[in-house]
């Protein structure tokens, strides 16, 4: 069961990515959920890049992505050991204006 | 003849087939694993590297250069830091204000993991900066 949820907002601009570091505190699952994209010239249905992986060097080493539009329901559900991991959002080709997102990580 | 030699030949050239592999031995000492960070700092910013330590040990890192733009000073200083990858940034665990020098400036024991290593700007840059961190991690 997860016991903390961060907000991960943040922008994404055109091939560009962005990610987010959080602490898994036991083995559990780990829940991440896009739940909003929005800005000019972006539709809030447009398809984005959202991976796991682990920190490393100046950017988040991605282990599992989808290609996925906003929703309620997590995108990316998987279990993991404690340790540190990173959150990502990334552009498929699909941004041609910066795009405003917002992401909810649930974890252990 | 021939046949006597060519047995000789057998006998040499299979000396060893009986002996058994060798097998490589693991080394006893900790492999230190050496990794740079370079870019560039904007000012009143701040940049951050991550690393893993995959066995128990002590990290040192050092700010190898700082390189003043124009109307830099050579004796700016910034912070230095080690901590842990949080949010989108370094949660440190330990820093210090340094200038750039060729010990380390920063050491911390640390067990396996994620870690970080940032430099950030503490008010003293008037232009971008070129900067070298070198990371020396068990």
């Amino acid at each position: 069961m997860p016991a903390y949820d961060e907000q991960f907002v943040g922008k994404v601009a055109g091939g560009g990515s962005s990610f987010y570091s959080f602490t898994v505190t036991q083995y559990g699952t780990v829940n991440i959920t896009l739940t909003n994209v929005d800005g000019a010239f972006v539709p809030s249905t447009v398809t984005v890049g959202l991976g796991i992986g682990v920190p490393s060097g100046e950017g988040c080493a991605t282990s599992t992505t989808v290609s996925t539009k906003a929703g309620a329901t997590a995108q990316l559900t998987g279990t993991y050991d404690a340790g540190v991991y990173c959150a990502e959002v990334f552009d498929v080709g699909n941004l041609y204006a910066p795009a405003n997102f917002a992401v909810t990580i649930s974890y252990p | 003849m021939a046949r006597r030699l060519l047995s000789l030949i057998a006998v040499i050239g299979c000396a060893a087939c009986s002996e058994p592999a060798s097998t490589p031995t693991s080394p006893s000492e900790v492999t230190v694993g050496t990794q740079l960070f370079s870019g560039t700092l904007p000012v009143a910013g701040a940049k951050f590297y991550s690393y893993s330590v995959n066995t128990g040990g002590t990290v040192a890192a050092m700010l190898a250069s700082l390189s003043p733009g124009l109307g830099g000073s050579p004796s700016t200083r910034v912070e230095l830091g080690i901590g842990i990858p949080a949010g989108t940034g370094c949660r440190l665990l330990t820093s210090s204000v340094v200038g750039p020098a060729l010990v380390p400036q920063l050491q911390l024991s640390q067990t396996p993991g994620v870690y970080c290593v940032s430099i950030a700007d503490t008010g003293s840059l008037v232009s971008p900066m070129a900067f070298a961190i070198r990371i020396s991690h068990p």
